[in-house]
């Protein structure tokens, strides 16, 4: 069996995803990396570098470079009847090309895996991350989509085959107009090993600054309840939960956060989680490792000091 | 079948829901402007219709429809079908094998004050450095 995964890059490089979703896969046969964008050079190197990947193809052309699902869609379908596994991480991109390629190949596509039993066998959440359902395909063919922060990260120490693929020129007819690109040199908020996530309660941007400052101090990776980024106090990329981000941190520490379901399902993989609240009822509050019950606007600013006094380096 | 009664209808543009792209839309003469959140941000794509778009929760406030119109909408005719006369196989290619909680969390401790979260943080803040 030969699987077919799609590389996720953003900005030139590999995204840390990538190697999640090669280690995640590996169990099940050879791995192929497709590259599909346009000036690719550092995304393959890297790309070749993984452990477990036996050729990289590479696509070049202009047209990829939004990787929309129209565009990379054709090419991945192209390839298909070669695999047993057609695979990419549960992301925006994969999110976006997984059911266009299902109903171009007619394959019920398996979504947001965070475990694999076998060949047709895995796990996934259902109902906002609040039961874990295992499901059984028998298809000629299988197309995933991999929850990458639920995998460790394949190491390095491969050595794979690089392949030229041949593509015709990519037209589309949805074309992007515009992106937004949120500006800030936090950890990437998927792979983080601590985030700190900010709730409304803050009650203005500036009150969120509090929470960067606070997260910048050790190093973390910076999260928002849906309630704040409505409120306009952080950005939506920083959103965590059902309709955000699926984080799976070493350590997340919620500020001022209720703990809403919503928000729960996107937290539920991190394997530590502190809540600083100023409600001891809170859901949160029952569901943390450690708790602080206090008010923020005085919690953080002494937790700052504390961690300096400690000798704390990002 | 939205593919197939699609081709029989011909609509305009389909709506459909989908929770994870949130989708800003503008109608402008025969194309379609949408601001949709990406992993990095947002983007505005263009598109010539007809498409199909999914919609999330922030796009608007939904509008409920008055009354008279709820009414005149009960009179209307519903043309109910059997998915295989149109020769499509609906049989399930996935099976549900179990349905499971997610595994429990630990029963959590209360500090008492910050310097002891501050020790804690400082703790597990050295740990996960060490791999
Ligand atoms: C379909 C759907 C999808 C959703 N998706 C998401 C999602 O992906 N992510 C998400 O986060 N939400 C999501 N939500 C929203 C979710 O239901 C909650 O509304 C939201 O998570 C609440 O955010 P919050 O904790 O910031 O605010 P609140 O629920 O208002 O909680 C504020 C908390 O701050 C505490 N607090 C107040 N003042 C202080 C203080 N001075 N010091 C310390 N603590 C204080 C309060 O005790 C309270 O616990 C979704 C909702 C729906 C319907």
């Amino acid at each position: 069996m030969t699987v077919l995964v799609l590389a996720d890059h953003d900005l030139g490089t590999l995204s840390p995803a990538t190697a999640r979703v090669v280690a995640a896969v590996s169990s099940l046969g050879d791995v192929d990396l497709l590259v599909l964008g346009e000036g690719v050079d550092q995304i393959v190197a890297e790309a070749a570098r993984l452990s477990g990947v036996a050729r990289i193809l590479v696509g070049q052309d202009q047209g990829f470079v939004t990787q929309s699902a129209e565009a990379l869609v054709p090419v991945i379908a192209r390839l298909a009847s070669d695999y047993s596994h057609i695979v990419a991480s549960a992301g925006a991109v994969g999110r976006d090309l997984a059911p266009r390629l299902a109903a171009k190949l007619d394959i019920q596509p398996i979504t947001d895996i965070i475990a694999i039993h076998g060949p047709g066998r895995f796990d996934r959440p259902i109902y906002a991350g609040n039961a874990i359902q295992t499901v059984a395909s028998a298809q000629p063919r299988q197309i995933l989509t991999i929850r990458a922060s639920a995998f460790s990260p394949m190491g390095d120490g491969g050595n794979a085959m690089i392949m030229p693929l041949p593509t015709d020129p990519v037209r589309t007819v949805a074309k992007m107009i515009a992106a937004h690109r949120t500006q800030a040199d936090t950890p990437d908020l998927a792979t983080a090993r601590i985030v700190v996530g900010g709730g409304v309660s803050v009650g203005s941007a500036e009150g969120f600054k509090l929470v960067e400052q606070f997260a910048a101090v050790i190093g973390a990776g910076v999260g928002a309840t849906r309630a704040a980024v409505d409120a306009g106090y952080a950005p939506n990329d920083w959103q965590v939960g059902q309709t955000g981000k699926i984080i799976a941190p070493d350590l997340y520490i919620a500020v001022g956060i209720s703990g809403a379901l919503q928000h729960l399902a996107g937290i539920q993989g991190a394997k530590k989680i502190i809540a600083i609240n100023s409600d001891p009822e809170a859901p949160l509050v029952k569901l943390a490792d450690i708790v602080l019950i206090a008010d923020l606007f005085e919690a953080i600013p002494s937790l700052i000091e504390e961690l300096a006094q400690r000798g704390i380096k990002p | 079948m939205i593919a197939i009664t699609s081709d029989k209808c011909s609509p305009v543009y389909s709506i459909g829901r989908r929770q994870r792209s949130p989708l800003n839309s503008a109608l402008r003469m025969a194309r379609l402007s949408v601001s949709r959140e990406v992993d990095f941000g947002r983007v505005t794509i263009a598109m010539p219709l007809p498409a199909v778009v999914t919609a999330d929760l922030r796009l608007n406030t939904p509008r409920n429809a008055a009354l008279p119109m709820v009414m005149k909408a009960r009179q209307k005719k519903l043309d109910v079908r059997r998915a295989d006369e149109f020769g499509v196989d609906l049989s399930p290619r996935v099976t549900i094998e179990k349905t499971t909680p997610p595994p429990a969390r630990a029963t959590g401790r209360t500090v008492d004050n910050v310097g002891a979260l501050a020790d804690e943080i400082a703790a597990l803040h050295s740990g996960t450095e060490a791999h």
